[in-house]
Formats: structure tokens, sequence, C-alpha cells
């Protein structure tokens, strides 16, 4: 079953006469639980892509259409709210609030939702995770890995239907990245939940029910079907 | 890096972003102008006042009267003055106390007269006066070209008609250098003639008017000055009068009082500078957070950091200086025209000085915060902030959460200081705004009636030397002169009180007038002796009581005890009134008040009989106030009450207590008033043959009476409390009794209903001619009343000017306090909006801060009410702290409300941008 999918999505970003093309008429579905991983070389636009089907960004073109909706009909606060029961996200720089402590952090999404929450699921995902003696921690204090998992843990507190993982082994050593991803992989098939993942490293690619590769912006093969450029 | 390096790098980076120096170059415009406007005016101010002050008093700072042998060698060697100018009367108009003279050029200059009309005389025969002088010669008529008979007599000569063309009226000033000693020809002219002008006897007496030698007060020339001046008077510039002691801080605090509401408006601006200056350099320092970090990583020190964007700053004052310079001296040029009686426009090179220095001050305090944050930036550890963690040790893990309080509130405790600025801007604004409230309700009109229009005021002219006599000085107003006030036109009522001691003549002298002790010793076993009684002596009037035994007694002790030699002198001055007068009965000095009494306003404080206002004019009667004086000492503490109504009196309450058990209504009263009017004095010296001739030269004037009324408690006489037994009586019942009155110490003058302008000017003209013939100043309450009120009113519109300004500056800092963390902290802005959080949310992570910062900001003032409400500090008495703190709590919220409406304002945008641009790498 769909749960997520774009239509002639298309972002250029324009500085002075040039333009670019960082996504460029691209169409792609995704059905519920599955693991999706985007491939691509540098400036190929799998990032753009994954920003704007989480609706973190807005399009030049085209739509992204959740559970038959068109994400960019909805207004700021509709997306806000979106976003914190729907959508969890891994970013690649982990971005943590740096006030509040790791525990905390994960509890966010939850709390913006004004929810309570269920502390077991959450001390599971800790536990899964490996970070439960680094909870009380700012996260000034902790290694780039740990933060990384909190970052994971709050993607996935919330149980969200879609995770969007934007390089989530990028800073990581091959080994810890593998751990990480090995368990956003666990997780979210426990759950069904959806995981887009970009990355550019073909070993952590393998590991998705479905490849796709970008190349300029367009889908330059996507493995559920043939090679399209 | 060296110097030259650094510079370069300093003026390559205005010149590559010249657009983003604009603000910070406006700023510190901005600063400069703000720094020569205020100098200017503040100058101009006082110079303005100077000016008006030169007319009364000119530009000396002391005069000396006579020159005692000392010669102008003597003074220029001292050291202690610079310029000496001499003042030369040689006649006085014969009974008049008014001089003639003229000055050498320097007096002239130092003097600086002025007149109002006509020329100054320049041959014999020729004369230019005072108005006042004209008046107290009753020529009040006379006019430039009228010719005018004076006898003059001569200093030391013999009088002679003299017959002059007024060639001119002087501007007032004899009245202002006034000193009242009474000796011939101790006065400044107010005639002038030629020096041409000679008379057949007699001689003349110098004056020398003085400027001090640099850093030199009239207090050092009184103590440090070698050359002895027994007449030396200093003159206030400041306040255009005479003063008897000034140390120069005096005069110090005075200019720096007239220049407050310049120094208070400028510090108030170029604060706002400063906040903008800050603002303008932190916001250029921030887009430069990359050369920074890349200047750190190739080795710049912190230092050199501050030097090499500081630089910038100082070339940029540099730049900003003429143009500042300019439109500052421009600005005072119109505040000049606007109010030329206020503001002098004048220019001075001395005055670069306060303006550079402010100037510097502005930029240097203005730059030190943003430079300091910019050397201490660590590109490369935005996360990983030391300072962060190590206060982050006792944070408390929450599992249930308000996600915007939590971050609002760990962000104050994380960083209290970051809102200290923005803080202390809004507790400015609330403690202007609590001044305001003062000012507003110290705006009271007084009822109409309750304040006399006019007082001329006689001051020392009452003034005795000894206990049983009463000095009648010359220029004494006739009481149908006074009298002559209540048929003015306009007037109501005048109301004279005139204070003069007589004796009374008691065949015994009542236990009720002696003097009370009472010895106290202190826990360090010190011993102190209060002294308390219901006459006047303070010191005590043991000597009433004195047998022959204890004279003899007291005058062996005289040379060893000050007190006890005076006893004796008076006590000899008794015995020799007893004996020139032929008395058996023995005087016993009182108070007496000679006044225009109010019936209704004493009949409450009669102990005994009635007051019979018919009676007390015809002398039959008078009223005697005798006070029931209590003591008590409580807790350490010593009471002594003399306002009690003895009716209500408690005894056993006091230790002490002298009750009035003599004077009852109906008692006759023998009185003797000892007026003498040859300005002798007796001191505690003279011996017996000075004391007969001086009471030979007294006029005894005897005068039988009946106690009509006997008063006692707060008795109040128009201004005056009684506070020691007095004989009263009304001006109409001094006359019959044939008592001689000097000047009253106050006459008050009411009008009837609001008057005119005009009319009121008119009224004023007459008193002061009065007052002018009996040597009395007038002063216009109302007039003073009004002009209190319009310095009130200005300081309001100020007040309230700088209220709106500190309010708009309270708001600027807080938000753009708000706006530069909000920059800083835009990715975590966007991380929170991608995990869901909404623009409410958002507003809320800094809205906490906001409202700590204004609560705290009322906390000066709650204190400031707290202590005025200690017994003894209370400062105001106006406001009532439950009416003005919801006020004020209501102008924290008002500012709050405003900053949070611009931060939102500022969130609003970063919302707009896409939460990817929010979130993306520096």
């Amino acid at each position: 079953m769909e749960i997520i999918r774009c239509e002639e999505l298309t972002k250029i970003y324009r500085s002075g006469l040039s333009a670019v093309h960082a996504v460029d008429g691209v169409s792609l579905s995704f059905e519920q639980g599955s693991f999706t991983a985007v491939t691509g070389k540098s400036g190929s636009g799998k990032s753009t892509l994954l920003h704007l089907l989480s609706g973190l960004d807005r399009p030049t073109d085209g739509r992204v259409v959740y559970q038959g909706s068109n994400l960019f009909e909805y207004d700021d606060n509709q997306l806000s709210i979106l976003r914190r029961r729907r959508f969890g996200f891994v970013f690649q720089a982990y971005n943590l609030v740096r006030e509040l402590t790791a525990h905390e952090n994960i509890l966010l999404p939850v709390m913006l939702d004004n929810r309570k929450p269920d502390m077991d699921y959450v001390n599971r995902l800790v536990e899964m995770l490996g970070i439960e003696d680094r909870l009380s921690h700012l996260p000034g204090a902790l290694s780039g890995g740990q933060q990384q998992r909190v970052c994971i843990a709050r993607a996935l507190a919330n149980k969200p239907a879609v995770l969007f993982a934007d390089e989530p082994t990028g800073n990581l050593d091959g080994k810890t990245g593998r751990e990480v991803l090995t368990l956003m992989r666990t997780v979210s098939s426990e759950l069904g939940i959806t995981m887009i993942l970009v990355t550019h490293d073909l070993g952590v690619a393998e590991q998705a029910d479905r490849i796709v590769r970008l190349e300029d912006g367009r889908v330059a093969e996507d493995s559920l079907g043939a090679v399209i450029l | 890096m060296n110097r030259l390096t650094i510079n370069r790098v300093a003026n390559a980076n205005i010149r590559v972003n010249r657009k983003a120096y604009i603000s910070l170059f406006s700023g510190i415009l901005v600063a400069v102008f703000l720094a020569t406007a205020t100098s200017l005016c503040a100058w101009g101010t006082v110079r303005g006042h100077e000016e008006q002050m030169a007319q009364r008093v000119g530009w000396m700072d002391m005069f000396t009267l006579g020159d005692d042998g000392v010669t102008d060698e003597q003074l220029r060697r001292c050291g202690f003055f610079e310029e000496i100018g001499h003042v030369t009367v040689n006649a006085a108009v014969e009974g008049k106390s008014v001089c003639a003279g003229y000055y050498d050029e320097t007096a002239e200059r130092l003097l600086n007269r002025t007149l109002k009309a006509g020329r100054l005389p320049e041959k014999a025969g020729e004369i230019a006066a005072e108005q006042s002088a004209l008046i107290r010669l009753n020529l009040e008529k006379a006019q430039t070209g009228d010719t005018i008979t004076l006898s003059m007599k001569p200093i030391y000569g013999v009088s002679e008609e003299k017959t002059f063309t007024l060639t001119g009226i002087l501007n007032e000033q004899t009245t202002y250098l006034e000193t009242r000693y009474d000796e011939e020809g101790m006065r400044f002219p107010a005639l002038l003639v030629s020096p041409e002008e000679t008379y057949g006897t007699g001689g003349e007496v110098l004056h020398r008017v003085l400027t001090y030698a640099p850093l030199i007060t009239f207090n050092q020339v009184q103590r440090n000055c070698p050359v002895r001046l027994d007449l030396a008077f200093g003159v206030s510039r400041e306040e255009g009068k005479l003063v008897y002691n000034d140390s120069g801080w005096e005069r110090a605090a005075n200019t720096l009082n007239r220049i407050l509401i310049w120094a208070v408006l400028g510090a108030a601006l170029m604060l706002s500078a400063c906040v903008a200056i800050t603002s303008s350099m932190e916001t250029l320092l921030g887009r430069k957070t990359e050369d920074i970090g890349m200047l750190r990583a190739i080795g710049a020190t912190r230092r050199q950091i501050r030097r090499i964007y500081g630089m910038e700053a100082w070339l940029l004052t540099i730049t900003a200086l003429p143009a500042g310079l300019l439109l500052g001296v421009l600005f005072a040029w119109i505040v000049s025209r606007i109010a030329p009686d206020q503001v002098v426009f004048s220019l001075n090179l001395w005055l670069l000085i306060p303006i550079l220095g402010l100037s510097a001050l502005c930029v240097f305090v203005a730059s030190r915060t943003p430079l300091y944050h910019a050397s201490r930036q660590m590109p490369m550890g935005v996360l990983r902030d030391p300072a962060l963690l190590r206060k982050a040790g006792k944070l408390r893990n929450h599992t249930e959460f308000n996600p915007a309080r939590l971050i609002a509130g760990r962000r104050t405790r994380l960083h209290p200081m970051r809102q200290l600025g923005a803080g202390c801007m809004i507790a400015l604004t609330l403690f202007s705004a609590l001044m305001l409230g003062e000012l507003a309700m110290g705006m009271r009109i007084p009822e109409k009636g309750d304040v006399p229009a006019f007082r001329l005021n006689g001051e020392s002219m009452s003034w005795t030397t000894e206990p049983f006599s009463q000095d009648i000085p010359e220029n004494v107003l006739e009481r149908d002169e006074l009298n002559q006030l209540n048929g003015i036109d306009g007037v109501s009522r005048i109301q004279s009180v005139t204070p003069i001691t007589v004796n009374l003549l008691m065949e015994a002298v009542p236990e009720y007038f002696r003097t009370h002790r009472y010895t106290r010793r202190d826990a360090d076993g010190a011993v102190t002796v209060y002294t308390f009684g219901t006459l006047e002596q303070s010191d005590g009037a043991d000597w009433l009581f004195w047998n022959d035994g204890e004279k003899a007694e007291a005058r062996a002790q005289k040379d060893k005890d000050w007190d006890t030699a005076i006893f004796v002198s008076h006590a000899d001055q008794m015995d020799m009134i007893r004996t020139v007068f032929d008395l058996t009965e023995t005087p016993v000095p009182v108070n007496a008040y000679v006044a225009d009494l109010e019936e209704d306003a004493l009949r409450e404080f009669i102990q005994d009989g009635a007051i019979d206002m018919d009676k007390l004019d015809s002398g039959e009667q008078v009223l005697v106030y005798a006070p029931t004086m209590c003591l008590r000492e409580t807790e350490g503490i010593l009471y002594t009450e003399g306002f009690l109504d003895p009716r209500e009196l408690h005894e056993d309450e006091w230790d002490q207590v002298i009750r009035n058990d003599v004077f009852t209504a109906g008692m006759p009263l023998d009185l003797l008033e000892l007026a003498g009017s040859d300005g002798e004095s007796l001191t505690w010296e003279s011996d017996i043959s000075e004391l007969r001739h001086f009471f030979d030269e007294r006029e005894a004037i005897r005068a039988r009476t009946t106690v009509g009324a006997v008063l006692s408690g707060p008795v109040r006489i128009s201004d005056s409390y009684m506070y020691s037994f007095t004989v009263i009586t009304t001006p109409k019942g001094a006359e019959a009794l044939g008592l001689k009155l000097p000047n009253p110490e106050y006459v008050n003058i009411y009008l009837s209903g609001n008057q005119n302008p005009e009319k009121e000017a008119e009224i004023e003209e007459k008193i002061s001619q009065t007052a002018m013939r009996g040597w009395m100043d007038v002063e216009n309450q109302l007039k003073e009343t009004r002009e209190y009120q319009a310095k009130k009113l200005r300081q309001i519109l100020l007040f309230a000017a700088l209220i709106l300004l500190f309010f708009a500056v309270s708001v600027f800092m807080q938000v753009s306090g708000t706006t530069r963390q909000i920059r800083a902290e835009t990715r975590t802005i966007g991380t929170l909006r991608a995990v869901g959080a909404d623009l409410k949310t958002l507003v809320g992570c800094y809205r906490l801060p906001v409202w700590v910062c204004a609560a705290a900001a009322l906390i000066p003032c709650l204190l400031f009410y707290a202590v005025t409400e200690i017994p003894g500090a209370r400062l105001f008495t106006e406001n009532h702290p439950l009416i003005i703190i919801p006020i004020l709590a209501a102008m924290a919220a008002c500012i709050a409300l405003a900053c949070i409406a611009g931060i939102r304002g500022r969130l609003a945008a970063v919302t707009r941008q896409s939460i990817v641009d929010n979130i993306r790498e520096l």
C-alpha cells in the first residue's frame, strides 16, 4: 500500500542568471513499511529530494502526496503537526537542541504534540540504541555516534509513519555506521515504519529493499523498475 | 602580525563592506553630535545664567569694604587674587544710607554696571542713580536730564547741599551687594558721580572688588590669605548674592545642578547612541564570523582581533568627528535662538575636551562588548560549548515538559547575563516613571488664599545683641507706610510680624521662669546637662534668681566658664538698668510679637480669658503665650514638649513639667522697652562705665496693660510658631502702648482673587517701592509658585520624553539582543521546526527571558519603596506604593509585550524561510 509519493517534483536553485536543477521532475512512490535507499554522487540532489519529500523544503514544481493529500497545500501549522506526529527525520549533522539533555531531545516531538510519552517504548528504543547511560547529558558532552543515536531515538520516539534519514552514517566510522543502520532497520521493521534513507555509501544502500539512484536531479536507476536513464 | 598589517586589514574591511558600515557610522555620528550638542548647551546654560547674574553682582569673586591699611601691592603679592578694582565712596545722602562714589576702570569692568537709561556721569555736577536709591530718596519720579538737589554728607565731613543733573538710571546692583554693615560709607555707591566731584570737607572710603587667582575660593582667602581682610565678602556669581562661606563645592554643585537637565538628557541619548553602536557592531561582526575564525585559525590573538575590528570603530569616529561637531554646534545655535534667556551660544576651545572625551567614551564602551564577543568566538566549537557544559552539571532530566518553557528556562539559567543590558534599561524606564509620578504628585497647587502673593523680608533688622534692649535701626518703615500696603488696589489684607524684646517688670521673678536642668549619664559615663525653660534664653536665665552671694560666687568663677561670664554680664546689665532707670522691680526680658492677629486661629489655644480685638488695639490688653514645658527620658531618648495643651496633660507621663501658675487673664503687666538706634552693642567684657553709657543712651518706654487671654499649645501667628513665653499684641496695640518697633521680620501680603499679570506687576511695583524704603526684600511668591510649576512641568515633560525614549531603547535592546540570538540559533530553530514546533512554540522559547527581565527590572523600584518605608528614610510621601507599583508593573508588562511582539516578528521572518535554509550548515 502506497504511503507517500512524489509527482514531477522539481527544485531549482537560482543564483543571478544561472539556475541549478537540484531535483528535476522526479516521480516516485513508496510503499508502507518499505526501506528505500536514495543514492547518487555528491550534488545529485538526493538530500534535496529527501527534504522535499519530508516537507522540510518547498519544491519549485510538482507535489508530494502523503496518504492522499498534497503536503504543500498544508499551512505551516498543519505541516508542523504532520511532522511531529507522522514523520521522523535523522539529520546528517544530528541537529540536537543543545540546551536539552539527550533524554529531553528524544522526547521533544512527543512533548511538542502535548502527549504523554510511551515511556516503555522510549526506554526500549534507548536500550536498543545503547544510550541509556548518556541520557542526562547535554549534546555537547556526547560523541558523534552517541548524538546520532539520540537523533535516531528522537526521530522514532513519536512512532512515525515515515522515517527520513539524511546520511545517518555519514559522520560515523564504518563499524558504528553499520550498527546504527542495523538498529534503524530493526526498529523500523518492528514498527512497520517506512524508511527513506539518503546515502552515497553503496554498502549501506545494499541493505535497503529498494535503491533509487539519482543523477543530476533525475532518477537514473530504481531497483524496483529498470534503469530509467 | 604587525601594526601596519592590522591597519591594512581594518582599512580593507571598511572599503569592502562600505554599505554595512553606514549604520555603524550613523551611530558614531549621532554620538559625536549628542556629545557636542549637550556639552555646548550645558556650557551655554551656565554662561547664560552667569551673564544674568553678572547684571546683579558683576564678574567679581569677592569685595572688601574699607581698605584697613592693606595695600594693593600686598594683595597682589599674596597670590590669592588676580584682578583688583577700586570703588571710592566719598559721600552719603544725609540720613538715608544711600552712598555716592565712583569706580576705577577695573572696578567698572568687574562690577559690570549697566544702565536702564541715559549715560554714566562724565563731569562734576552729574550723577547716575539706581532706581531703588531714587525711591529711598523719594525721587521715584525723577528722569534723566532732571536736576536734583541732595543734602550730601561727605565721609566724616559736614553736610552740604549739592545740585546734580541726573544723567542715567542704573540697573539694580547695590541691593544685591548689601552687607547691612551700617557704618559711614560702608556700602557700594548707588549714586555714581564723576571722580571730579569734590566736597568741602571729609574724606573717602576705598572698597575693593577682586577676582581670585585660579583654584582659589573664598574659604581659602578667609583661612589662608596672609593679608588680613576684616570686611571681606564672597560673591556667588552662580546665585547672584553674597556668600559668607564658599568652599567652591557649593558653586560646583550649583553649576552641576543647573546643567543636570542636559546631563540627564545627554546621558540618556548617549546611552541610546551606545546601544545603536553596539547593535550595529554586533551585526557587523556577526557577519564576519568566518573572517574572524580564519584570522584566529592563522594565529591572530584575541587582542589582535579586538584591535583589528576596534580600529574600524576609531577610524569611523575620526571620520564622523567634523560632521558631528558641525551638527552639534548648529543644534546649540538653534537652541540659543529658541530660548535666548536660558542658553547662550558660546564656543570655547576647552569644550573640545568633554566633547572628544564623551564621544570616545561612548564608542569605547559601546564597542567593547561586541569586540569581546568577537574575540572569544570559537568557530570550531559551536556545539561543544565548554561554559555551557560546565553550568549544565546540575541540570535535572525532565520526562514530561513543555518544550518552549524548558528551553527558555534553561537559556535564562545558562545565560543569566544575556539580558542584563536590556534589564537595566527597563529598570531605568520604570525608575523614570516612578520619578515622573513623584514629580506629578508634587505639582499640587496650593489652595488660593492659603499662600500670600508677596512677602517682604526684613531679616536681621530686628536682631538684638543684649537680652534687655531692642535695637531700632535707621531706615525703619513708618507704620503708616506699611498700612498703605493694605490700601493698594487688589490687596485684600496684609499680615506683618514684628518680634521685639520687652522687659516684664516684676516684684519677684516667678519660678515659672526658672531654667530647669536635666542631667543624663550615658552608658560610657559621660554626663550631659540639658537646659529647658519657658524663657527664650537657651543657655538658661539663672541670673534672674541670683542673690548677692550667688552673684559674687559667679563673678569669681566667670573667667573659668564661658556661660557663667555671660550670666554675670546679664546680671550686671540688670543691675545697671535698675540703677539707670530707677527701678524697684526686676526687669525680665521676654519676647513680644507685634502682629496682625487672626482671632479665629488663636481661639482654640485660650487657657484663660478671651480675645477682645478692640482692647488689644487700644493697648488696654495684651495676650500672653505661656507654654507648659515637659520633659521625659524614655529608653535613653530625651523628649521635650512645649506644645501640649495643659488641660490634656498627664503629669505622670513626664519626668519634669513646668506649668504656668503665674499669668492669668486680668493680671496687670508692666512693660519696659529699652530702645536704641545707635547701632552700639555690649559684649560680655563690657565694664560698668560702658554699661552705664549704653543704657543712658536707651530710650525707656514704660507701658502698663493687662493680660486679656493666656494662650498655650501649638500657637502659630502667621508663619511663626511660639516656642517660649511671649507677649502678643497688634500693631495698633503696640502703637497705643507707645512701643518702638523695628521693621517687621516679614510682611505677608494677600491679594483679592486672581489678578492679571499687568495688575500683579503694578501691585509688585508699589510694594517694591515701600520695601526699598525700608531696605526690605520682596518675594513674589505667586511668581515663584508659577516658576516652580513651570519648572516642574518642564521636568515632567523631560521625564515623559525620557520614558518614551527609554521605552523605545528598552524594546530595541531587548529585540535586537534576541534577534542576534535568533540569528545565531537559526539552526536550532530549524531543528525544532523539523521535529514539529510551530511559531507559537518558537516564540515561547524566547518569551520567558523577556518576562524575567521585566520582572527583575521592577525589583529596584520595589526596593526603593521598601527603603522609603523605613522610618526616617522616607523620601517620598506623595504616592502610595499600592497605586504606583501596579502602574509600574503594567508598564513593565507593556514593555515585555512590545518586546515579544518584536521577537515574534523576527521569528515569523525566520519561519518564512524553509527549514532546510534554517538548518543549512554555515
